[in-house]
C-alpha cells in the first residue's frame, strides 16, 4: 500500500539506531558515566527538538497555522548542507582538518540560508493563501507539500542515504571533566543550539521585530495600522522557524544520515513536545523538549538492558507516547498552557 | 420572604491586579425581573459568566435554589434550570431557526444517545420549538437559516432558545444591545409577557427598558455592589446618579404603573 | 425523509449526484462479472477503505473533530483478526465482532485522552496516537514467526457460516458491498438523528451547546467509538482481502490519505468521501504503474483543491442551491 513509504521506514529505523549507541561495546551498561553520557545526549537531542518546536510554536502562535512541512524543511536542510559540504570539498579540494571544519561551518551556514530561502518562498507561493482557511485546509495542504517534498529530495538527491562525516577537528571526544569524555561533536552542537536559544530569547523579548512578532500574535489590525506590513511579518516568521528546522536537521546529519523521511519522526516528536509542553508556550516547549530528549535516550539506552533487546526498542519508542498520555491524563491542557511564556 | 432563586454571596474576580467582581452580594427572588446596571467595566459580564459557569471565581458562592453551584460545570447549571442568552449572540449558525429552538428543547427531553429516527420527525420537539418561536415573533422565520437571520432576529432566537430549556433563572446579557428603537419596544412587551412566569437576571444599558421592567434593580460599580432596591429608590438615590445615572443624559420614563 | 429517500438525496428532481452514485453502483456490481482478478481486488479495496471514510466524515464533516489518526482502527480492525487467527480462531462469527469490539474500546481509550484538547492540539495527538500504536504493532512479536515489522497473515479468509466460501475474490467482493450500503444508510440515519443534532450543533458552536446542556466531551467520545468501530470493521475486511496486516496500516500518512479521501470527496455528504476514495485508489493504482514519483503530482494537486475546490467533488456535482 505503501511503495513510497518503504524507504522513509527503513530512514527511521536507521536513523533511531544510530543516534543512540548501544551501551553492550561498553562494559557493564549501568555505570554512573554511561548513564551522565546518555543524561548529555537527551540534553542534546532535546535542544534540537526544541529548534524545531520553537519555529512550530511560533508560526502557529503568531499565524495560527499548522505545518505539517516542518519535517521537510528539517529533512530539506540536512541535504542542502551534506551538498553544501560536498561542494565546497569538491570546489575548494581542502582536506586538512582545520579547513576541512571550516568547510563544515560554511555547508552549515549555506544549507540553513538555503532553508531559509525555501521557507520564505512556500510561504510567500503557498501558504499565504491559506491563512485565512480552517486548519483543516493548512492542514491538508502541507501534507500535500509533505508528500510532494518527499519525491522531490528522492529525484533531487537520489534515495540511497548520504553519509556526512563529522568535521575533523570535532572527532575526538573532549575531557569534560577528569576522566569524563564526551563526544566533542556533540557538545559542539549542544552549545550552538544554546547559543540559538538565547539569540532567539533575545530576539522576541528585546528587539523591536521580537515586539512586533509578539504584537502580530495578539493583535493583527493593530500590528496593520502601526504601518507595518504584516505580510513581510509572516514570511520573517515562517523563514525564521524554517532556519531554525533547517539548522536541527543540518547538525544532527553526521549522527545519522541525510535521507529521504528523516523529517517526519522528529516531527511527530515536536507536535507531542507541543502538546505536552502546553499551548502557546515557549517556555513549556524548551522544558519539554529536553524532558522528552532525556527520556527518549535514557529508554532507548535503559529499557533494553532491563527488557532485552526485543520488547526494549518497542518500549522505548513507546515511552515518549506513553508519557504524553499520562500528561494528558492530568493535565489535557499541556503542562505549561494558557497563553504564558 | 420567599426562598432566593439565586444568591450570590461575595463574589470575587481577580485578573492579575484589576479586581474584576469584589465580593459582590445578591439575592434574586423568584419571579422577579431583577436588573443589574452599572458603567462599563463595572463587572456586569464578569459576574454572568461566573454564574452560567465559563468563568471560576476567586472567591465567594453561588447557590441556586439552595444548592451550592459555584463549581459546577456549564451544561449542569443549564440542566438545573439556568439558561442565559449571549451579548455577542451565539446561535447555531448553520441550522435554521427551528432546528435551533428544537435543539434547546431536545436537552431537556432527556438523553440524546437517540441514533435512528431522524431529528426532523421527532413532532413534540418541533410543536414546541415553533410555539415558542410564534410567540417571540419570529413564527414566519422559523425555517431561515440562522446566518440568513438578522442581528435583532438573532437575539430573539436566543432567547427563544433559552425558554426552549424551561428554565428556572433566565439570565439575559443586554437583550438589546444594538437593536432600533421598534426593537426594542417589541422585546420590552416581550420581556413584560415574560414577568411573572418566569425569574428573570437582566443585564442593560437600556434605561427604558430597565426602569420599564424591573421590580428590582442592582447597580454595580467598579465590581462592587452600591445599591439594590426599587426603581423609584434607584432613580433617587444620590450615591447611584452621582456614581452612574447623573452623568448620563438619558431621559427616564416616569414610574409607569402599567407593569 | 424516509428510508428510501435517503439514496435520493430528498432531492426533487434527479441530477448529476444520482447518475454518479448510480453509475458507481452498476461498476461496484458488474466488476466480479467482467473484471478480472486485480480489478476485483482494487473494487473491494475501494469498498472497503470508503467504509473508513465514511466513519471519518462522521467525525470530521459532521462533528468538526480532524482526526490525523483514524489508520489506527484500521490496523487495529486487522490485528485483531490476525491474533485471532494466530490463535487458531478463524470463524468470522468471531472475528469480525471482536474486530469491531476492540476497535470500539481503542476509540474509547484514546478518545477519552485526546477530546479534551482543541483544535490543532487534536489533530497532533491523534497523530502521534496513531504512531504510538504503529510502534507498539512493529515491536511487539507474536510468535517466532510472525508480528514485528514483518506483520501477520491470514491464512484463509474468514468463514462466516461455512456456506459460503470468501476466498472466492467476487463473494467477498459483494459482501464488503453489502456491508458498505448497511454502513452508509446507518451513517446517514446517525447524522441526522438527535444525536447527530447534538454533534452538529458542536461543531458549529460548542460553547452555546454546553450552555443548553449538553456534555459535548460525552457526545464526541461516542461519536468518537462509533466511528472506531465501523473503521475496525473496515480494517478486519481489509485484512481479509489482503490476507496480510502489517504495522503499516497504522502510519500516519495512511490517516492524512484518508483525510484527503474525505475532503476531495466532499466532507459531510457520506456520499462524497466514497467518490473520494474511489478517486484516490484509482491514482494510486493506476498513476503509481506509470510513474514511481507520482506524488510529485499529487502533492500540488491537493494543495490546489485545497486552496480552490469548494466542498469537493460531492459539491461539484450538487446542484447549486437556491435559497
Amino acid at each position: 500500500m505503501l511503495p513510497a513509504w518503504e524507504g522513509a521506514r527503513k530512514a527511521g529505523r536507521i536513523a533511531r539506531a544510530r543516534r543512540y549507541r548501544r551501551p553492550t561495546d561498553r562494559g557493564d551498561p549501568l555505570s554512573i558515566l554511561l548513564f551522565a553520557e546518555q543524561m548529555l545526549n537527551g540534553v542534546q537531542f532535546g535542544i534540537m527538538l526544541f529548534l524545531m518546536a520553537a519555529g512550530l510554536t511560533l508560526i502557529f502562535g503568531i499565524m495560527d497555522f499548522v505545518n505539517l512541512t516542518h519535517g521537510s524543511l528539517y529533512m530539506m536542510g540536512a541535504f542542502f548542507g551534506a551538498k553544501a559540504l560536498q561542494w565546497l570539498l569538491e570546489l575548494t579540494g581542502w582536506t586538512g582538518s582545520t579547513t576541512v571544519t571550516l568547510l563544515f561551518a560554511v555547508a552549515v551556514l549555506l544549507g540553513v540560508l538555503a532553508t531559509v530561502l525555501l521557507g520564505a518562498i512556500i510561504e510567500r507561493g503557498i501558504f499565504r493563501r491559506l491563512y485565512l482557511g480552517s486548519h483543516l485546509d493548512h492542514v491538508l495542504a502541507t501534507f500535500g507539500l509533505l508528500l510532494f517534498f518527499n519525491e522531490f529530495a528522492k529525484i533531487l538527491f537520489g534515495s540511497e542515504p548520504i553519509n556526512v562525516p563529522k568535521p575533523p577537528l570535532l572527532i575526538a571526544p573532549v575531557e569534560i571533566l577528569p576522566g569524563i569524555n564526551y563526544s566533542s561533536y556533540r557538545l559542539a552542537i549542544t552549545v550552538v543550539g544554546v547559543i540559538v536559544v538565547v539569540g532567539l530569547y533575545l530576539l522576541i523579548s528585546r528587539t523591536r521585530i521580537g515586539m512586533l512578532i509578539r504584537a502580530g500574535a495578539s493583535n493583527r489590525e493593530m500590528v496593520t495600522g502601526l504601518g507595518i506590513n504584516i505580510n513581510r511579518l509572516y514570511t520573517v516568521v515562517f523563514a525564521l522557524g524554517a532556519g531554525l528546522a533547517g539548522l536541527a536537521g543540518i547538525m544532527t546529519t553526521p549522527l545519522t544520515s541525510v535521507q529521504v523521511g528523516i523529517g517526519e519522526e522528529i516531527m511527530i516528536l515536536t507536535f507531542v513536545v507541543i502538546v505536552i509542553g502546553g499551548i502557546g508556550s515557549i517556555r513549556g516547549a524548551f522544558i519539554a523538549s529536553i524532558v522528552i530528549g532525556i527520556i527518549d535516550t535514557i529508554g532507548r539506552f535503559l529499557l533494553p538492558a532491563w527488557f532485552g533487546y526485543t520488547a526494549g526498542p518497542a518500549l522505548a519508542s513507546m515511552a515518549i507516547y506513553l508519557a504524553m498520555a499520562a500528561v494528558l491524563f492530568f493535565r489535557p491542557s499541556g503542562l505549561f498552557a494558557a497563553g504564558r511564556g | 420572604m420567599a426562598e432566593a432563586t439565586l444568591r450570590i454571596e461575595a463574589l470575587t474576580k481577580r485578573f492579575g491586579a484589576l479586581i474584576a467582581n469584589d465580593h459582590v452580594d445578591l439575592d434574586v427572588l423568584p419571579g422577579e425581573l431583577h436588573a443589574i446596571i452599572g458603567p462599563n467595566g463595572a463587572g456586569k459580564t464578569t459576574l454572568i459568566s461566573q454564574l452560567a459557569g465559563e468563568l471560576a471565581p476567586n472567591e465567594g458562592r453561588i447557590i441556586f435554589n439552595g444548592r451550592d453551584i459555584t463549581h459546577m460545570p456549564s451544561n449542569e447549571r443549564a440542566l438545573m434550570g439556568l439558561a442565559r442568552s449571549y451579548q455577542i449572540t451565539s446561535v447555531v449558525t448553520s441550522f435554521t431557526a427551528l432546528d435551533n429552538v428544537a435543539l434547546a428543547a431536545q436537552a431537556i427531553d432527556g438523553h440524546s444517545y437517540r441514533f435512528w429516527r431522524p431529528a426532523r420527525l421527532v413532532r413534540h420537539l418541533n410543536d414546541k420549538a415553533a410555539e415558542i418561536l410564534n410567540e417571540i415573533g419570529l413564527g414566519a422565520r422559523q425555517n431561515v437559516l440562522a446566518s440568513n437571520m438578522s442581528h435583532g432576529e438573532h437575539r430573539q432566537l436566543e432567547i427563544a432558545m433559552a425558554l426552549a430549556t424551561e428554565p428556572k433563572l433566565l439570565l439575559l446579557d443586554e437583550p438589546t444591545a444594538g437593536m432600533g428603537p421598534a426593537a426594542t419596544e417589541g422585546m420590552i412587551g416581550y420581556l413584560r409577557s415574560l414577568k411573572g412566569r418566569l425569574t428573570i437576571l437582566l443585564i442593560e444599558h437600556d434605561m427604558d427598558v430597565v426602569f420599564t421592567l424591573a421590580d428590582r434593580i442592582s447597580v454595580l460599580v467598579n465590581g462592587g455592589r452600591i445599591a439594590t432596591d426599587t426603581p423609584d429608590k434607584i432613580r433617587e438615590d444620590p450615591q447611584v446618579r452621582r456614581a452612574y445615572l447623573g452623568d448620563k443624559a438619558v431621559s427616564l420614563r416616569p414610574a409607569a404603573k402599567d407593569a | 425523509m424516509k428510508g428510501p429517500k435517503a439514496f435520493l438525496f430528498g432531492a426533487p428532481r434527479f441530477d448529476l449526484r444520482h447518475v454518479v452514485v448510480a453509475a458507481g453502483l452498476v461498476i461496484l456490481l458488474i466488476v466480479p462479472v467482467v473484471g478480472d482478478a486485480y480489478a476485483v481486488r482494487v473494487a473491494s479495496r475501494i469498498v472497503i477503505l470508503a467504509m473508513i471514510a465514511i466513519s471519518l466524515d462522521i467525525l470530521l464533516g459532521y462533528g468538526g473533530l480532524i482526526s490525523f489518526g483514524h489508520a489506527m482502527f484500521l490496523g487495529s480492525g486487522g490485528y485483531v483478526v490476525g491474533v485471532l487467527a494466530f490463535l487458531g480462531i478463524q470463524n468470522g462469527l468471531v472475528a469480525y465482532p471482536a474486530a469491531v469490539a476492540l476497535s470500539i474500546l481503542l476509540a474509547a481509550l484514546v478518545g477519552y485522552l485526546v477530546l479534551r484538547t482543541v483544535g490543532v492540539y487534536f489533530i497532533m495527538i491523534t497523530l502521534a496516537f496513531a504512531q504510538m500504536l504503529y510502534y507498539v504493532a512493529n515491536g511487539v512479536r507474536i510468535g517466532e514467526n510472525y508480528g514485528g515489522d514483518e506483520g501477520l497473515p491470514l491464512a484463509g479468509r474468514s468463514p462466516l457460516f461455512g456456506l459460503v466460501d470468501f476466498n472466492d475474490p467476487a463473494v467477498l467482493h459483494y459482501f464488503c458491498v453489502i456491508i458498505l450500503a448497511a454502513v452508509l444508510f446507518g451513517s446517514y440515519r446517525l447524522v441526522n438523528s438527535r444525536f447527530g443534532r447534538v454533534l452538529q450543533a458542536a461543531k458549529d458552536n460548542e460553547r452555546r451547546v454546553r450552555s443548553l446542556g449538553y456534555n459535548t466531551f460525552r457526545y464526541r467520545l461516542v461519536a468518537f467509538m462509533i466511528s472506531g468501530g465501523i473503521a475496525g470493521l473496515a480494517g478486519a475486511l481489509h485484512m481479509n482481502l489482503q490476507k496480510f496486516v502489517s504495522p503499516d496500516e497504522f502510519h500516519w500518512v495512511i490517516s492524512g490519505d484518508l483525510l484527503i479521501m474525505v475532503i476531495v470527496g466532499g466532507a459531510k455528504s457520506l456520499i462524497g468521501p466514497i467518490i473520494g476514495t474511489a478517486v484516490f485508489v484509482f491514482l494510486e493504482e493506476f498513476i503509481s504503474s506509470i510513474t514511481e514519483h507520482w506524488m510529485i503530482v499529487f502533492g500540488p494537486l491537493l494543495i490546489l483543491v485545497v486552496m480552490f475546490g469548494r466542498g469537493g467533488i460531492y459539491g461539484f456535482i450538487r446542484p447549486k442551491r437556491d435559497d
